[in-house]
């Protein structure tokens, strides 16, 4: 049995297909890799960013809470205030990162910040501060202090197991 | 909020109240484990519940009944919010007298006071344990 030319040129052309389909199929599971890889990336980067933003907050509480100790006023007020927006800006973007108890302290955290803030004396009535009052400060801006250096350490920990998980 | 909910002359809902009550009644069956955690009690209930109580950390004589608590939330698995309520000393005293009197944050500091009383029997059976070593 011999073939025509139309049906070599059909084979032909059915062989093409199946490289071809071969060839679409191997690049999809490519892209999808590499999309995969993108993705891990993507999550890395975005708990080393949170890790970082937490860790801010942490270092930025304990500054104040240094310079309350030292009775250095001038620059608490507007350094209490920028804590309080980077607080919410945090708690805001990362709630996806967070356990359920984390945004409870955090929000408990917030509460005493923002009664912390409202307990600052006013510029020059600084000296008429009680022993009391400052320890009731310091007590204010303890736990953001502590829950958000946990959220870092958690998160950075996370972070670097994600990279051991890769190699 | 509940201090504020009442603040406003808004009514909690009594299925939250109903919860509370609920939550109460098996921890004193010892039926839910309450765990201590770095500022927190928290319980994981069966079918994913989360109960968690964040534990103030401020001690103000006049407000100490008060300060123990400071916001206790009720999560589902899926991590929905079924129960906030804040422990706003300030507020609840402006909305009631005293903060024991709004129904819900009076529910909420029995259940905290109940978790309380189980850790500290845990704490109770250790030191027993220990002694008859």
């Amino acid at each position: 049995m011999s073939l025509t030319f139309d049906q070599y040129l059909g084979i032909a052309g059915l062989v093409v297909g199946i490289v071809g389909v071969a060839y679409a199929v191997r690049l999809d599971q490519k892209l999808k890799t590499a999309q995969d890889a993108e993705k891990k990336i993507e999550k890395k980067f975005m708990h080393y960013l949170a890790a970082q933003e937490f860790e801010d907050l942490a270092i930025e509480a304990s500054g104040i809470m240094g310079k309350i100790r030292r009775r250095e006023w001038a620059s608490v007020p507007d350094l209490a205030d920028k804590m309080g927006v980077s607080l919410g800006m945090a708690r805001g973007a990362r709630s996806r990162l967070l356990q359920s108890l984390e945004k409870d302290r955090l929000d408990a955290a917030a509460t005493d910040i923002q009664a912390f803030i409202n307990s600052l004396p006013l510029e020059g009535h600084e000296p008429e501060l009680a022993e009391d009052q400052i320890q009731m400060m310091l007590s204010r801006c303890r736990p953001l202090v502590e829950v958000a250096s946990e959220i870092a350490g958690r998160l950075r920990v996370e972070s670097i197991q994600q990279s051991e998980g890769e190699t | 909020m509940s201090a504020l909910s009442n603040l406003l002359g808004q009514q909690d809902d009594p299925r939250k109240i109903e919860l509370v009550r609920g939550l109460i009644e098996k921890t004193k069956q010892g039926k839910v484990t309450w765990v201590k955690q770095a500022n927190a009690l928290t319980a994981t209930l069966p079918n994913g519940y989360q109960v968690n109580f964040v534990v103030s950390p401020l001690t103000l004589p006049f407000l100490q009944q008060n300060s123990s608590w400071q916001l206790l939330t009720v999560r589902d698995r899926s991590g929905s919010e079924l129960l906030r309520v804040s422990n706003t000393s300030t507020l609840a005293i402006l909305a009631g007298g005293e903060a024991s009197g709004v129904p819900l944050t009076a529910a909420a500091n029995e259940l905290f006071k109940a978790a309380s009383d189980t850790i500290r029997d845990d704490l109770d059976r250790a030191i027993d344990t220990i002694k008859k070593l």
